[in-house]
């Protein structure tokens, strides 16, 4: 049970003089129940290549590009029945709820199913309790709700679908501190209860370091890495060159470790450094 | 962005160089021009004056051809309407109910050749011409009508405003798209009401996200102490060069051999 990618290659607005290429022979699979981050600065080719994922951009013809999900090849014909299985969440997915109210907003994707009501009405409960929207703002207007909430609602609407993959396109941006730990906590939770694999793209790399097990990092169209957090974050130096970074907490345990050797610079999120420090008291050399 | 027609292409051509008001004045030019030439003589006068343009400005030839496109079904359009319901004198066939004449044939060629000439001619404005240079082009021709009260820079400003934005609402109706189909929004359904529930999910989210950007967009004017054009000075001063003063030759010589197809050659 895999999405997979093979030899992709996307160029945007072939022979003009606008053409640019966002993608160069990409190949690369999320396995079901991974929780996967994905970094790279702007313009590296990320978005481009996680709407591949769900058939939003189609490999170009004659070429040997392919998407293969749970073994069976995209096309056009059926990318209707991948889209269930492969839900994306868009930066600022706020901005395409359109319902009257929540309830019927998170519920637009179901028409399709034919369920009864009940089996709807507990499919959107399910959806709401899961990103953390209480069952009373269900009727209300979409736009009497604050941002972090018509966050969560558009994410609600995707993930009533029950995918096996859900890509969720810099899930935290714009949120304050507990509405970003809110989102990052669900998609944890999502991955342990439904075995949803997770994709998540961010700009932050703490984020990253405290939800992913993961991590594919992305320069001009390419996969320049890919492995666990342990393996890119001790890559500083090449992280760095490609315009991106470790995390802060890494940062300053680098440091520690250039001064004082016998503290561990292994160190990627906060919870870490509380048990280096705490084994440190202890006596012991971490 | 898929919008060609208007589409600018950057370089260095004496069309590039030029200064928008002459661009401008010359389009006009053209428009009039071809539509008064009504001979064979005059449109293959008009195509070889139009074709050395367009080599001039090294526009990509593909470019043209994708901008006609998109006017195909408008010639096919008038093509068949002329052809069917052109009265002339030689019947050429009879085809069901209709009489297909010599003259409706030549005169819908006619047609077409004017079209296709009419774009070609045009575009070359646009596609030479960056929206803002074209506004303010405008902007400046429109001036003297200001004596008589008219809002010479308030049209020029909405214009290039309107202008701006195209492309990023072209980018956010990709989006939205892309997100309600993958949530599920059916856009080829054969249920029309499906269909149009699907339409609707994308007008509201554009609709919405349009009436944001305008307000942030004139809050912003605002904190930048944005109070209409008067006592406005400009970044880009226009001013006429030599560029000018070649396609203003050009279109002279093409007046000239307009004037003569038309009073006719025996007067030389």
């Amino acid at each position: 049970m895999s999405v997979k990618i093979e030899n992709i290659n996307c160029t945007y607005m072939p022979k003009t003089p606008f053409e640019k290429t966002a993608l160069y022979d990409i190949n690369v699979e999320i396995k079901k129940g991974e929780l996967v981050g994905i970094i790279g600065h702007t313009g590296s080719g990320k978005s481009t290549l996680l709407q591949h994922f769900n058939g939003l951009i189609m490999p170009p013809k004659n070429s040997d590009g392919k998407v293969i999900i749970d073994g069976e090849v995209l096309t056009k014909k059926n990318v209707r029945e991948i889209r269930k299985k492969v839900g994306y969440v868009f930066q600022y997915p706020e901005y395409q709820l359109f319902e009257e109210t929540v309830y019927k907003d998170i519920a637009f994707g179901l028409k399709k199913l034919k369920l009864t009501e009940e089996e709807e009405r507990s499919a959107v409960l399910k959806a709401a309790v899961t990103v953390g929207l209480s069952e009373d703002i269900l009727e209300k207007s979409v736009y009497d709700l604050s941002g972090g909430q018509k966050r969560r609602v558009a994410i609600a609407g995707v993930i009533v679908m029950n995918p096996d993959y859900l890509i969720l396109d810099e899930p935290a941006a714009g949120l304050d501190p507990a509405g970003k730990f809110d989102i990052l906590s669900f998609a944890k939770k999502l991955r342990e209860e439904r075995g949803t694999a997770v994709v998540i793209v961010s700009h932050s790399m703490e984020d990253i370091a405290e939800i992913a097990d993961r991590i594919i990092v992305m320069n001009d169209g390419r996969i320049v890495m890919d492995g666990s957090p342990c393996e890119i974050f001790s890559k500083k130096e090449k992280l760095n060159e490609i315009g991106l970074s470790v995390p802060e907490i890494t940062d300053l345990f680098i440091r520690l470790n250039a001064e004082f050797p016998w503290i561990s610079k292994e160190v990627y999120t906060v919870e870490d450094s509380v048990k280096v420090l705490a084994s440190l008291l202890d006596g012991g050399d971490a | 962005m898929k919008i060609s027609i208007g589409q600018y292409v950057p370089g260095n051509s004496v069309f590039h160089r030029a200064d928008p008001r002459t661009k401008i004045l010359w389009t006009i030019a053209m428009m009039v021009l071809l539509l008064i030439i009504n001979s064979f003589v005059g449109y293959a006068i008009a195509a070889v004056f139009v074709i050395v343009a367009l080599i001039i400005s090294r526009i990509n030839i593909g470019l043209i051809l994708k901008s006609l496109k998109t006017v195909t079904f408008l010639i096919v359009f008038t093509m068949i309407l002329n052809l069917l319901f052109y009265k002339g004198e030689t019947v050429l066939f009879t085809l069901w109910k209709f009489d297909i004449y010599l003259e409706g044939v030549m005169f819908s060629l006619k047609m077409i050749i004017r079209i296709i000439l009419l774009i070609s001619a045009t575009s070359l404005l646009t596609f030479t011409t960056t929206s803002v240079m074209l506004t303010d082009g405008l902007e400046r021709l429109l001036k003297p009508l200001t004596v008589f009260g008219f809002p010479a820079h308030d049209v020029s400003m909405m214009m290039s405003i309107a202008l701006r934005f195209i492309p990023t609402f072209s980018e956010e109706t990709d989006r939205i798209i892309k997100a309600q189909s993958s949530r599920g929004a059916d856009f080829d359904s054969p249920n029309l009401y499906e269909k149009i529930k699907s339409f609707v999910s994308i007008l509201i989210p554009l609709f919405i996200g349009a009436f944001r950007r305008a307000e942030e967009l004139a809050t912003a004017m605002e904190a930048k102490c944005y109070r209409g054009g008067e006592g406005r000075t400009r970044l880009r001063v226009l001013k006429f060069s030599s560029a000018d003063v070649v396609i203003l030759i050009y279109s002279i010589i093409f007046l000239i051999f307009v004037i003569f197809e038309k009073i006719g050659w025996q007067w030389l």
